[in-house]
């Protein structure tokens, strides 16, 4: 019931309670809200005050519900059949059949009865028991009951509606400098405040250098600007930054918390993953500012679209970036599907900005959509290749040489094409012949555990280790003609497919021998094998070939499996002629775990078209293509990246609801779809691509808000929707829904989804321009500068803080992607770690490499970025909360990268022009902060010279400098770069 | 109710709701969350009634005394063998060398048995000791000496059967990365007693680390405010503790003087109140410098002590980190996590041979163990300390059969149905709580999960797992999962 005091948080309440700590057991992330602000909760005002004329669900309405009722008449509870998310369901009849809410008719609406009766066992919200909430207060009574009363209108989410751009009116017209100042600005006018005056001009460049290329000017770059009196001097300089190759790295640093990106697999030995060409697309697709839309659609799907380029392949490693946990003795499946899970939450929460994950377990409580859907969109994702293998299959060779990185791209594809379509000839036949006959066994033998006979089919038991052989006897039977093909099959371990996936089961190898009635054996070679289809990291024909990978279903059997082996040279039959088979076993899982054969049976038939198959030029010409590409892409060499690629559509994989989001219990199977909710455009996905041409369609009401407001909020400080990654009913509402709107507009429309122009907008606003001084009286009224009457002023993030002292201390070097690299950490950061991999401190210019280039080990990241804030980047993270702790100084203070960054500015500082100390230390100043220091900052910090100096001619200076001035130098470039003037933007 | 009423009654709920907190932590301190504090007081305020369920709330606070004012969480990474220690199943012993029934196989899932293993009786002797006749094995002789001080919890299962899974939902509630951990949760919950050290601390007896790695310290979806600071016996013991060589104390002392004058000024001309945070920051930052490294100093204890716990200082191991614990415990450390290693006995090797780097484990830990409690014991500290023991599943009473076949070492596979636990301090019960069937496969009696041991370490710290959440992802998250259910076992208190 008081949601109010989100929006009406009395300076006076605040003054009082501020007295002790608090801690809070029950917050918010970072909810200060400011004393006014113009969206203000029309229920929070006394009962007194008259109501709105027109009350509208989403402003007055629905924050009742969310608050008292949809918890237990919601998506999951649904109590006595009452839910408060559907329109038809809020109006529908109860599960005792009264009517919940009649338009126009309180008096019969079962809800203001319930609501305002004074029977403690009618009320509702409930006065006792487990579910009891406080009581509706007057006015929000009055408020549903006037609702009602005016027809009860109902109204989406406000999120769910697309974006319009709405006119807006003020009055400082000549204030605004871009379109979104005019929001802005009406905002502040609502609350009777007036923009801050514009920034000196080295404050804005420090700031605009900073958001948009993550590093200060140089000192350089701030003359030529200071110098530049011309009218166009800003946008020149906006231009000169989003032109520079720097400015996809800033950005691509800030997307990597989004995909998670890590240099490893993430779970115990946290083994090397080659994530590193995805780095290098985000930074290049920044640079070339390619649409978002088609940023998007890469990640999601850029391995579906026709003709996919090697830059569309780097971008689905997006997906490729979960966990592989390659711990012996787990469970692929189990972590197969939690990789497929984190994809699922991660594109909700990147792109959509809607919580999707307790959809899984049931429909949401909070939103339209129902716990079908959940399973409905996994199953998007459901038919990737890659399942939890330890060398993290599917891999993509990327040709060191860039030059040839298409071909080896375009051989490796056609490779996937030829393959099936070699197979496909053989596929379509193995179900469709009717004349399989199945033979007699009878005998047979296995070398460890048991194998028992039924009605043709051999099952095992006992243990059968990787290297398992059987040997089974086939008595033919008529063929009528000489054999030509064997059909082997796996049979699942239950009819019941609701409990696959099961045990992997693997056929390595396969030796045939004809044993002739005088005993004599002839061994039968086989030309080829054709399976039902394929899927997984083996191929059918390793069956022929000594080596563990083989035919069948790995790392998991998730339905009856079928291969024919077709018989080099037809084998003429007499009666009393046996066929000998040896079956070897040789693959395994993670941890030795065996897949071996459990359930298996043979079909024998005579029809001469297999080997016609196989003898075809098609299939030789095919043959020739698989060989010849498969050594051109054996030659292309390279770092292999984990791709996502789709199963063949044969091998798709069923997808089934989650009883209780148990994906051990599952139940009916379902197709592919979207929630309706967010599919006003009926667009109706049933692949991966279709999915995400949904996501990217220009009706979308939450993909460019969603966008807009996360690069808003890397600008401003704060976003417009303050949880970024959450725009449903439970987020927190935007502040200025028409200052988001219109950018989310302009961006769609007007700016075709480029972040160029939509950055150049922001930071040539007046809004921004502004100085980010406040007056104690702003600073208390808007703390967290949510209406934006001053200037944005945030701290650094962790990759800026460590590149702008790199920059200050001249020892930046700027050098394009690559493998990542491992700048000096403490000892003994991974040595404990799993995994032999060890961190070998980079030598020259990999020393100094932006921080976004830094090696990051999952389960040990580097530590002075973590302590700035930086995700674990074990799951995708939708906004870092900026801290501010003690362990943070120790780090600018005593982190040895941080003092030798301190040496090498204190040399500049020395060969400063001018010889006072003063014009040195004011160098230095100006470097780490490009603003001139006070003369009062100027005499703390000569003071602070000559105290040191006096201090070292007192104590042992050489292990820092090799004189007691020097060493002075190198404590005032180190308190230099620990100013908050120097840490902050 | 009018607004004024409504801010009267809600600021009237969170005084109390402060007073009792307050009165049960003393010397709480702002400096680590100074920059939050003003956020998380409006998001107090703002969640009031949010959520609905404010009196709940607080009638539940209100029943919470707690019990324990700090935790040491002795975690024995790769599941120590209950079967070998505290679980005595005489039935296993008669069944050794048998085949598994088949009715124990059916439907499992293993790490590594395969077909139908063979049983494996105890390796060890058992025996009964204290005043209430605990059973023990010989392994643990300084364990023993401290059974009746114990509470020894042989009914724990969870869900998860890989050591990295099963750690993360030990320690974080679940299976999957992203979430806090319980000793963020904890800080999260009642921030740190002294403002010099960071209030969840990690030590880790070096070999490997957990295999979930640095997640299960980590704090999630909270602020990074509240993870786990990792501290070390080699090195700096906080990284980036100690000043650079060549910058002494007296220097750094002024260097900070001028950096907190000249933040201090801008502070004046911008009022941005991070400013000042930053300068309480930086003196607090400088106060760690001495108080943490006096804090991991261990050459400061007396010879007698160095004998209790058998101490080497300068290295790495498992009895310098449980002195370290008691030394954080008396500097009002929150929560203590210290991480042992090489406990998962599988027998395929000498060094996870039960019989062989399974007595090395136990004799690595058994009087480091013996020697906090009684440490903490001796200063008064156990009282409100809850010392927690043990490994993030149990193992199998079947021998494993990597492979099929036997193996030359003798152990055992992973065990989720099963496993033992201990407890000490705090006011729990001494004494056996729960039992498994009689070879120890599956816990049967009075069974906690681990959900239900977070939630009984939570009440015990007087929080409540349902009401202590932080909104993330459209739910009012909690340690133990919306979903599952979770008990305070109540009956482990006296």
């Amino acid at each position: 019931m008081s949601r109010l005091f989100k929006w009406l948080l009395p300076a006076l309440v605040l003054a009082v309670l501020i007295g002790g700590f608090v801690y809070s057991k029950k917050a918010d992330p970072d909810v200060a809200a400011p004393a006014k602000i113009t969206n203000e909760a029309p229920e929070s005002l006394p009962a007194s005050a008259p109501l709105p004329e027109k009350i509208t669900f989403n402003e007055h309405i629905r924050p009742i519900l969310n608050t008292s009722c949809t918890g237990c008449h919601g998506g999951v509870e649904k109590s006595a059949g009452v839910s408060f998310i559907y329109k038809e369901e809020a109006y529908g009849v109860s599960a005792n059949g009264k009517k919940i809410i009649v338009p126009g008719d309180p008096t019969n609406s079962e809800v203001v009865r319930r609501i305002t009766s004074t029977d403690s066992r009618i009320i509702m919200p409930p006065a006792h028991g487990e579910h009891h909430r406080e009581p509706l207060t007057p006015r929000e009574i009055a408020l549903i009951t006037e609702w009602i009363k005016q027809g009860a209108p109902w109204e989406e989410h406000w999120a769910y509606i697309p974006p319009k751009k709405e006119p807006v009116e003020t009055k400082l017209n000549d204030w605004v400098r871009q379109p979104m100042d005019a929001y802005v600005l009406a905002n502040l006018e609502k609350n009777s405040l007036s923009p801050t005056a514009e920034a000196p001009k080295e404050q804005w460049l420090r700031r605009a250098s900073l958001d948009l290329i993550g590093l200060p000017p140089t000192k350089e770059e701030l003359e030529t600007f200071l110098g530049d009196q011309s009218p166009d001097a800003y946008e020149k300089t906006v231009d000169r930054f989003l032109a520079s190759p720097r400015f996809g790295e800033r950005w691509a640093a800030m997307w990597m918390d989004l995909a998670r990106y890590a240099d490893t697999y993430g779970l115990e030995k946290d083994p090397h993953r080659e994530s590193w060409p995805y780095r290098d697309w985000l930074i290049s697709s920044f640079n070339k500012d390619i649409p978002f839309t088609d940023f998007v659609r890469d990640q999601l799907a850029g391995d579906l679209v026709e003709k996919p380029t090697t830059d569309q392949l780097k971008a689905t490693l997006f997906q490729r970036l979960t966990k592989t946990n390659t711990e012996g003795g787990t469970d692929d499946e189990q972590f197969r599907v939690e990789a497929v899970m984190d994809r699922i939450s991660t594109t909700w929460q990147v792109f959509q900005g809607v919580t999707f994950g307790c959809v899984q377990c049931h429909s949401h409580p909070y939103e339209p959509i129902p716990h079908e859907d959940y399973f409905r969109y996994m199953s998007f994702f459901n038919s990737a290749e890659d399942c939890d293998l330890d060398d993290d299959f599917p891999l993509h060779t990327l040709a060191d040489n860039p030059a040839e990185q298409q071909k080896a791209t375009d051989a490796q594809l056609e490779l996937n094409g030829a393959l099936n379509q070699r197979n496909r000839r053989g596929a379509k036949w193995i179900n469709h012949q009717q004349n399989w006959i199945q033979p007699t066994v009878e005998k047979f033998s296995v070398s460890s555990g048991t194998l028992s006979e039924n009605t043709g089919i051999l099952s095992t038991e006992g243990p059968q280790p990787p290297g398992t052989s059987y040997n089974i006897t086939l008595q033919p039977p008529q063929l009528g003609g000489p054999l030509t093909a064997i059909k082997f099959s796996i049979l699942p371990d239950d009819s019941d497919l609701s409990k696959a996936p099961f045990k992997g089961s693997v056929l390595s190898e396969m030796g045939l021998a004809k044993i002739d009635s005088k005993g004599v054996r002839t061994p039968v070679p086989f030309s080829f094998v054709f399976a039902d289809e394929l899927a997984g990291p083996f191929r059918p024909d390793y069956s022929l070939l000594n080596n563990p990978g083989g035919f069948g279903g790995y790392p998991k059997l998730f339905k009856k499996r079928e291969a024919v082996f077709v018989l080099k040279d037809l084998l003429p039959l007499s009666k009393e002629d046996r066929l000998e088979l040896a079956l070897y076993c040789r693959a395994s899982t993670s941890g030795g775990q065996p897949t071996t054969l459990r359930n298996f049976t043979f079909h024998l038939i005579s029809n001469p078209g297999w080997k016609g198959l196989v003898d075809s030029n098609e299939h030789k010409q095919l043959t020739n293509r698989i060989n010849a590409l498969t050594q051109q892409i054996a030659a292309a060499k390279g770092p292999k990246f984990p791709v996502t690629q789709e199963r063949s559509k044969e091998s798709k994989r069923e997808t089934r609801v989650w009883v209780g989001g148990n994906y051990l219990n599952k139940g009916a199977p379902v197709d592919p779809g979207v929630p309706d909710v967010l599919n006003p455009y009926n667009a109706n996905p049933t692949t991966r691509l279709e999915m995400a041409n949904w996501m990217t369609h220009p009706e979308n009401s939450l993909l460019s808000r969603v966008f807009v407001n996360r690069i808003f909020s890397e600008l401003f400080g704060n976003g417009i929707v303050r949880t970024l990654g959450d725009f449903g009913t439970t987020g927190l509402p935007p502040t200025n829904q028409s200052l988001l709107d219109s950018l989310a507009v302009a961006f769609r429309d007007d700016y075709g989804w480029k972040l160029k122009p939509l950055l150049k907008g922001m930071v040539l606003s007046a809004t921004y321009r502004q100085d980010h001084k406040a007056s104690p009286e702003l600073a208390a009224e808007d703390p967290k500068n949510l209406l934006l009457a001053r200037g944005p002023r945030t701290r650094l993030s962790a990759e800026m803080l460590r590149d702008q002292a790199l920059l200050t201390s001249s020892l930046l070097a700027n050098r394009d992607g690559g493998p990542s690299v491992m700048p000096p950490q403490p000892d003994g950061i991974w040595a404990s770690a799993h995994g032999r991999k060890k961190w070998e401190t980079a030598e020259g210019p990999d020393r100094f490499r932006r921080a976004l280039y830094t090696y990051w080990k999952r389960t040990a990241p580097y530590p002075s970025l973590l302590t700035f804030d930086a995700p674990m980047r074990d799951a995708c993270s939708t906004q870092r909360i900026s801290t501010n702790t003690p362990l943070q100084p120790l780090v600018t203070l005593n982190d040895p990268a941080y003092l030798e960054m301190a040496r090498h500015l204190s040399e500049k500082m020395e060969a400063a022009a001018g010889d006072s100390p003063r014009d040195k230390i004011a160098h230095g100043y100006l470097l780490a902060t490009q603003q001139q220091p006070t003369n009062e900052t100027l005499d703390e910090l000569l003071s602070l010279r000559s105290d040191l100096i006096s201090e070292y001619s007192k104590t042992d200076f050489k292990p820092l400098a090799d004189t007691p001035d020097k060493a002075a130098m190198i404590n005032l470039a180190n308190v230099l770069l620990n100013l908050d003037t120097a840490l902050t933007k | 109710m009018n607004v004024i009423e409504q801010l009267r009654h809600d600021s009237g709920l969170l005084n109390s709701r402060r007073q009792f907190l307050k009165s049960c932590i003393a010397g709480l301190g702002t400096a680590w969350l100074s920059s939050m504090k003003l956020d998380l007081l409006a998001a107090e305020i703002a969640s009031i009634g949010h959520a609905g369920n404010q009196s709940a709330l607080d009638s539940h606070l209100a029943h919470f005394v707690p019990r324990a004012k700090r935790v040491i969480f002795l975690h024995m990474a790769g599941a120590p063998s209950q079967l070998e220690l505290f679980d005595f199943k005489p039935d296993l012993s008669k069944l050794d060398g048998s085949d598994c029934p088949r009715e124990f196989l059916e439907g499992q899932s293993f790490a590594f048995i395969q077909g139908i293993p063979k049983m494996l009786g105890t390796q060890w002797p058992f025996h009964q000791a204290g005043d209430h006749k605990q059973w023990i094995s010989d392994r643990l002789p300084f364990t023993e000496k401290i059974i009746d001080d114990l509470c020894i919890v042989r009914s724990m299962h969870t869900d998860q059967f890989n050591h990295a899974p099963a750690q993360l939902l030990m320690h974080t509630g679940q299976t999957i990365l992203g979430h806090p951990s319980m000793g963020s949760w904890v800080t999260y919950g009642l921030g740190s007693e002294n403002q010099n050290l960071p209030g969840f601390i990690v030590l880790a007896s070096g070999g490997s680390d957990p295999d979930a790695g640095k997640s299960i310290w980590g704090s999630g979806f909270l602020p990074s405010v509240y993870q786990g600071v990792q501290c070390r016996s080699e090195g700096d013991p906080v990284l980036y503790l100690k000043s650079p060589e060549g910058i002494p104390r007296e220097v750094r002392r002024r260097a900070i003087d001028s950096i907190s004058r000249i933040n201090e000024k801008t502070h004046e001309e911008l009022q941005d109140p991070e400013t000042i945070a930053r300068v309480q920051q930086y003196e607090t930052a400088f106060r760690m410098q001495i108080h943490a490294s006096d804090a991991f100093d261990m050459t400061k204890e007396p010879d007698y002590i160095h004998a209790l716990y058998g101490t080497s200082p300068g290295k790495a191991s498992f009895a310098n980190n449980c002195l370290l614990a008691r030394r954080l415990a008396e500097r009002g450390t929150r929560f203590i996590q210290l991480f042992d290693w090489g406990w998962d006995s599988h027998g395929t090797g000498a060094s996870t041979d039960l019989g062989q780097g399974f007595v090395d484990k136990c004799n690595s830990v058994d009087r480091a163990c013996y020697a906090l409690i009684t440490d903490l014991k001796q200063r008064g500290l156990l009282d409100d300390t809850l010392v927690v023991w043990g490994g993030e599943f149990g193992r199998t009473p079947m021998r494993e059969n990597r492979g099929g076949g036997e193996m030359a070492f003798i152990g055992r596979d992973h065990n989720p149905g099963a496993f033992t636990i201990w407890m000490a301090g705090a006011g729990v019960n001494p004494g056996a709580f729960g039992e498994t069937d009689p070879i120890g496969y599956r816990a049967i009696k009075d069974k906690v999960s681990v959900y239900d041991l977070q939630a009984t370490i939570l009440h015990a710290m007087g929080l409540h797992h349902k009401h202590l959440t932080y909104p993330f992802q459209g739910l009012n998250q909690t340690l133990t999962p919306v979903n599952k259910p979770a008990r305070v076992v109540t009956e482990l208190f006296a």
